[in-house]
């Protein structure tokens, strides 16, 4: 190896009274604790509550989106919908976990479902957009953000569960998390289909809770 | 770290005897002050006790432990530098804790690691002083290995100028 550490350092050692005192405050307290399921369980569990509280949050506002859509564009979308749902659930349990193997920093699962939705929108409706794009779209962003604010505080009631190690990254595997949810809800209830409407407030609704969860993270990690 | 989470008293004491002296090492390489290395020790045991549940039998427990730490040392850094942006309006500073004279008994090399950013410095001494593999390393920090690997490589590269500088033999 090209480097070695000095002797000096390698052979230091903590004050002996204070590492007695902490031994003693440790064992006098310590009791029987459950440790947490294994990653994939916890994934399987934010995924089953994912898919139930899109249902539920749909429902007042009617299925209008899945019931107008072809077989072959309800089995892509929800496919899609559902391999995010994983990545992102599996983001946010490693997140969750210290010392946890990490498969994609969350900037990057948040931008891979950015785009992987924006293409399946294109590839699935073509058409580009209809009039009153704004008009139409803002109700879409404003209930997206809506049903994100429950899975966002789903997230984090998780998430105390464990012990987070890095505040921002945290924050942004949990807010595209609840985007994602909006996102999910939105693709249930809106029944218009045109890319440029599903890419800008649908799809949206993932890039402003991501961006959300990192100013939350980063004013939480000041 | 099973039987502690048993709720088996010795063995957390017994964690607490194996494991402090390669903690404390990784606090004192990256903070170079012993009495600040030893309170960021404690903490950290606090902390490590409070959040024993979060580890798993399956998982390997030196990464899980040195995330932990990293969080502690990371905590008293955003600490220190709130107090001190709190105290810039007070009349005279209060005096901070300054690094050891000879902490570990090699200046040169405590010199030289406190002229590497933070995070090559962590790696450093994860690699180095707290013998981590690089895996390991990675679950600490939450970098893939390449990137660990590539911290090193970078700060070796900086030491070796440094040390260019200095005269010595490389």
């Amino acid at each position: 190896m090209p480097f070695e550490a000095p002797e000096g350092l390698m052979n230091a050692t903590p004050d002996a009274t204070r590492v007695a005192e902490t031994r003693r405050k440790l064992m006098a307290t310590t009791a029987p604790v459950r440790a947490l399921p294994p990653n994939a369980a916890l994934m399987i569990t934010c995924i089953a509550v994912f898919v139930a509280l899109a249902a539920i949050l749909a429902m007042p506002f009617g299925y209008y989106g899945i019931e107008n859509m072809s077989a072959a564009g309800r089995a892509m979308e929800f496919t899609v919908l559902l391999l995010l749902a994983v990545t992102l659930a599996g983001g946010v349990v490693e997140q969750m976990i210290p010392g946890s193997q990490r498969t994609l920093r969350p900037v990057v699962s948040a931008l891979t479902a950015i785009v992987l939705l924006s293409v399946t929108a294109l590839l699935l409706f073509p058409v580009p957009g209809s009039g009153d794009f704004v008009r139409r779209g803002l109700p879409c962003l404003r209930l997206g953000l809506t049903c994100a604010i429950p899975a966002a505080g789903l997230v984090h009631v998780m998430m105390r569960r464990g012990l987070v190690t890095d505040d921002i990254s945290a924050a942004v595997a949990g807010g595209a998390f609840a985007g994602l949810l909006g996102v999910a809800v939105l693709t249930l209830h809106c029944p218009i289909f045109s890319s440029g409407h599903i890419v800008a407030w649908h799809v949206g609704v993932i890039a402003l809770t991501s961006l959300l969860g990192a100013l939350a993270g980063w004013l939480r990690a000041r | 770290m099973a039987n502690y989470q048993r709720g088996d008293a010795a063995a957390a004491g017994e964690l607490v005897d194996a494991l402090s002296p390669q903690l404390f090492r990784f606090f004192l390489g990256q903070v170079r002050n012993r009495e600040l290395a030893d309170d960021l020790l404690q903490d950290l045991w606090l902390r490590i006790h409070s959040a024993r549940h979060t580890y798993r039998e399956s998982e390997p427990l030196l990464p899980w432990m040195y995330a932990i730490a990293r969080r502690v040392r990371i905590d008293q850094y955003r600490r220190n530098k709130n107090r001190a942006n709190r105290e810039l309006q007070m009349e005279r500073l209060p005096d901070a804790p300054v690094p050891d004279a000879e902490p570990a008994g090699n200046l040169d090399f405590e010199t030289l690691l406190a002229e590497l950013p933070e995070s090559q410095r962590e790696v450093l001494v994860m690699l180095k002083v707290s013998g981590l593999s690089v895996e390991e390393v990675a679950r600490a920090t939450g970098c893939s290995a390449g990137s660990v690997k590539q911290k090193a490589h970078r700060a070796y590269e900086k030491l070796r100028t440094l040390l260019k500088g200095s005269g010595h033999a490389v």
